[in-house]
């Protein structure tokens, strides 16, 4: 993908290369200079050569690119021998066309300026020149290189050349005996290979032997061989020069790998980086697709799926053929890779799967544009990888917005429970104020007559009827509201009852109450609170659309899997085919009945008992009035522990 | 209503609303109590501390601070009953302040009969306190803490150990509303304070002994989601 030429016009940045000279920071300043007065980004780069590099050089080079990243460029530190090489990468990668590099900016300076200009001819230097102040003169080198991609492969050879020739002086002007010309010549197929790879140390070893052959072995001058030993010589310069060939050669190989890989780490570190500078899932695609489509030189486009799990194609300038998003459905629905085997009906673009760690976020799809089919399976291996990060950066914004989502629900939540808590505040203090106001009027001296105690009594009757309107609004309200938790817990079914008797004691003062419990009954798990004011209700509500003196009876006993709970009076009974609706909010048996209440008594029974998983229901009978049945899931109450043996005498 | 005059007897009462602050002090003195009022928490102690009062009631929404603080303080120093009032139906502000040391709590709104009821018994149960007897009785059951026997209607009945130390301590505390937590710590010890369902099945086992009708007991009472009392004693 390196071989990829970029000539980014306009707004692409520039780069300054800093050496190991204080002087060097004029480069630096040079740069800055140029880039704003362009508006364009800026980069600095120090390549330090890996071998030679003292304490205090590395300090100056240092220095000055901290001070660049003070200035706002992005700065990169690269240990590499090649340091043309090195540069030409990082320019290409980063989509920069102009170099800004110090006249003598490294030991070799105007060297490394013609090494770039050889091989990068599309970069357009700006040599600064050294120890001058004012601002930077253009010069805009061109050249093209006559040796182009076989250049390396020719200095090798070339090496190789310059090796025999050393070797065939050496030997012509007797400078050393014949054995120790056999070592130099080891040692020159060793050097070669070091400098030119196998095959120029193996081309360097053949040309050995011919020139110790026509030179040295008698006869001299002739390749004839009369001393059969010789083969033996012939043989172990022939091996030893092809070892340190293959040996060289791989260390170079591994050498170029290394160099590779360390570019890759670069080139996803920085693009990690940029993602996780991204708020939102529209800026971590944008810049994904902007950053690969350079580096692979080709169209890259990230499909993302939405919350449904299905992949939007809506693309600026991108046209998705059915079978296109066929594939890309495939590929996001499978979670794979595409591999060979998919080639040949390969459409128009390879396809990866966008994975995070819990679900796949969509597919990145590489255009195939022209010649670029025969990389595919590789450009997918490595696209891959960038396809996991731009999952994940996904899948982080993602929850990120869940969680400020979270934040606003509970946000509003509390808004809501601090209104209702401030509505029962106000509602209820100027209550108490009336009810025990008029209450104390009572306990005053001297004694109130008759008629005026009677009428204190209503006001205090009258009040606490508003009062347990003014408690059933608010239940109710806090019930819509989703914000009542269940305080669920092991009860006693008799327990409840006990305290739906007490708490409605005065409204059934002038009823019969029947109480019928079955006995045994296995603790129930519900919120205690709650289902004795389902319990109240239902009893409150007996009593007033009955007579004085009808009969009222609570029970409860043991259904299938579940315990039932019942209120039923002898009274006039429920308007038949009403039953369900009187569950509705402001419903009410008779609309226009003198008897009082809002109607939301029933609704809030139907909210509660819903709310632990029961059902609550009302019957009429023709002769036995209104029942209404509500019915509690059974669970498996936990152990009682501590005293199972006495209990188990008590029962 | 009966009205019995309670002389010589001081209380404090802490509450903002001014209202209820004055019909809960005429009630009161109609008792014949001597009442001091405090409108924070800050005045509420300053006065319990001067006053040394037989009686604090204390509203807990109070402008300066939570009157929550103002029981854990008082505890600190001082063993005076407190009756809570409090505008807010929610359980654990109930339960908090008994844990804290409150004697009794009343929602408002609330009927003044019931508020004065509920000061006898918690001033009562002090001074029976006071001079401990070993005998109990309530109702139809009566209690002999030194021979730890228990009869209903003079029969001698049959309490396994545990439901004994239940009804002993709801005997030794009576008239007071006992947290589930109190109660648990009491009886099974302090790792088993969360097993409110040890409690419902004691109690049941208790009420099934000693009350006419277990559905509608008249002495051990339920303090519903908040914890039991045990009156008439």
């Amino acid at each position: 993908m390196t071989q990829t030429n970029f000539i980014s016009k306009g707004k692409a940045p520039i780069l300054c290369c800093i050496g190991v000279r204080a002087a060097d920071s004029e480069v630096r300043d040079a740069a800055l200079q140029m880039a704003s007065a362009e508006g364009v980004g800026w980069h600095a780069l120090h390549v330090t050569p890996v071998l030679r590099l003292s304490p205090a050089a590395a300090r100056t080079a240092h220095e000055i690119l901290q001070r660049a990243a003070q200035l706002g460029a992005t700065t990169a530190i690269r240990k590499r021998q090649d340091v043309a090489g090195a540069i030409i990468e990082y320019a290409r990668d980063n989509a920069i066309s102009r170099i800004v590099l110090g006249d003598r900016s490294t030991r070799n300076g105007r060297g490394l300026g013609e090494k770039l200009m050889r091989r990068a001819p599309e970069l357009e230097l700006v040599i600064v020149p050294a120890l001058r102040q004012e601002a930077p003169e253009r010069q805009r080198v061109a050249a093209k290189s006559a040796l182009g991609m076989t250049e390396g492969a020719a200095a090798s050879y070339l090496l190789s050349l310059l090796t025999l020739s050393v070797v065939t002086a050496i030997e012509l002007l007797r400078l050393v005996d014949p054995v120790s010309l056999a070592m130099l010549m080891v040692l020159s197929v060793a050097l070669v290979a070091l400098g030119g790879g196998r095959r120029a140390a193996i081309a360097t070893a053949i040309g050995n032997l011919a020139i110790y052959d026509y030179l040295v072995v008698p006869p001299r001058y002739s390749f004839a061989l009369q001393d059969t030993h010789y083969i033996v010589t012939f043989a172990v310069m022939l091996t030893v020069g092809g070892l340190i060939g293959e040996l060289t050669a791989r260390l170079r190989v591994q050498a170029r790998i290394a160099q590779e890989s360390e570019r890759r780490a670069h080139a996803l570190s920085a693009f990690s980086r940029a993602l996780s500078a991204q708020g939102g899932a529209r800026q971590v695609i944008d810049v994904a697709e902007r950053t690969l489509s350079r580096a692979f030189a080709s169209v890259v486009v990230v499909i993302a799926s939405n919350a449904e799990g299905e992949l939007d194609f809506e693309k600026d300038g991108v046209e998705f053929s059915d079978d296109d998003k066929a594939l890309a459905r495939q590929v996001f629905a499978e979670q794979r890779v595409l591999g060979s085997e998919d080639l040949p009906g390969l459409p128009h673009w390879g396809m990866i799967p966008l994975r995070s760690s819990l679900q796949a976020r969509g597919v990145v799809a590489i255009s195939i544009a022209n010649g670029r089919r025969a990389t595919l399976l590789e450009d997918i291996r490595e696209l891959d990888t960038y396809a996991s990060l731009i999952g994940l950066a996904l899948e982080r914004v993602h929850y990120v917005a869940l969680s400020q989502d979270a934040l606003l629900a509970i946000e509003s939540e509390r808004l809501r429970n601090s209104l209702l808590a401030a509505l029962s505040h106000d509602l209820r203090t100027p209550l108490s104020g009336v009810i025990g106001l008029a209450e104390s009027i009572l306990y005053t001296r001297p004694s109130l007559s008759t008629q005026q105690r009677e009428m204190i009594e209503e006001i205090v009757e009258e009040g606490q009827r508003m009062s347990a309107s003014v408690d059933n609004l608010l239940e109710m309200a806090k019930l819509e509201s989703g914000t009542v938790v269940l305080r669920m817990q092991w009860q006693s079914v008799e327990e409840v009852i006990g305290s739906a008797l007490a708490n409605s004691r005065r409204s059934l003062a002038l009823h019969k109450v029947m109480v019928d419990i079955e006995p045994h009954l296995p603790l129930v798990q519900f919120d205690a609170a709650l289902v004795t004011r389902v319990l109240v209700n239902l009893l409150e509500n007996a009593a007033k659309y009955t007579p004085v003196g009808a009969e009222i009876s609570i029970a409860a006993r043991l259904c299938n899997d579940c315990v039932e709970l019942s209120v039923a009076d002898d009274g006039p009974g429920l308007p038949v085919g009403q039953e369900e609706a009187l569950f509705a909010k402001f419903a009410r048996g008779q609309s226009e009945s003198a008897t009082g209440g809002m109607g939301l008594g029933l609704a809030i029974c139907r909210s509660i008992v819903q709310a632990h998983g029961g059902a609550i229901v009302a019957e009429t009978g023709r002769s036995v009035g209104a029942r209404f049945i509500m019915t509690l899931p059974l669970g498996e109450p936990p152990p009682v522990m501590g005293e199972l043996e006495t209990l188990a005498n008590d029962t | 209503m009966q009205t019995t005059p309670e002389l010589h007897l001081t209380a404090v009462v802490v509450e903002d609303e001014p209202r209820i602050r004055r019909f809960v002090s005429t009630a009161l003195e109609a008792q014949g109590w001597h009442v001091y009022e405090a409108a924070s928490v800050a005045s509420g102690i300053t006065e319990t501390g001067v006053r040394k009062p037989d009686l604090v009631v204390l509203d807990l929404g109070l402008p300066d601070g939570d009157g929550l603080d103002l029981i854990s303080r008082v505890r600190g120093w001082s063993a005076v009953p407190i009756v809570v009032l409090s505008a807010r139906s929610d359980e654990g502000d109930k339960i908090e302040a008994l844990d804290r040391g409150a004697n009794d709590y009343l929602t408002k709104p609330f009927g003044l009969g019931e508020f004065l009821a509920r000061v006898r018994v918690a001033v009562r149960a002090r001074t029976s306190a006071a001079d401990r007897d070993s005998v109990f009785s309530f109702g139809p059951v009566e209690l002999n803490m030194a021979t730890r026997i228990v009869k209903k209607d003079g029969v001698e009945l049959h309490l396994t150990p545990k439901e004994y130390r239940l009804l002993a301590v709801l005997v030794l505390n009576a008239g007071k509303v006992m947290t589930h937590r109190q109660l648990l710590h009491e009886v099974w010890g302090p790792t088993q304070t969360e097993n409110s369902h040890y409690l419902r099945v004691y109690m049941g086992h208790l009420r099934a002994k000693l009350e006419r009708d277990p559905a509608q007991p008249e002495y051990l009472l339920t303090e519903t989601a908040v914890g039991y009392r045990l009156v008439g004693l």
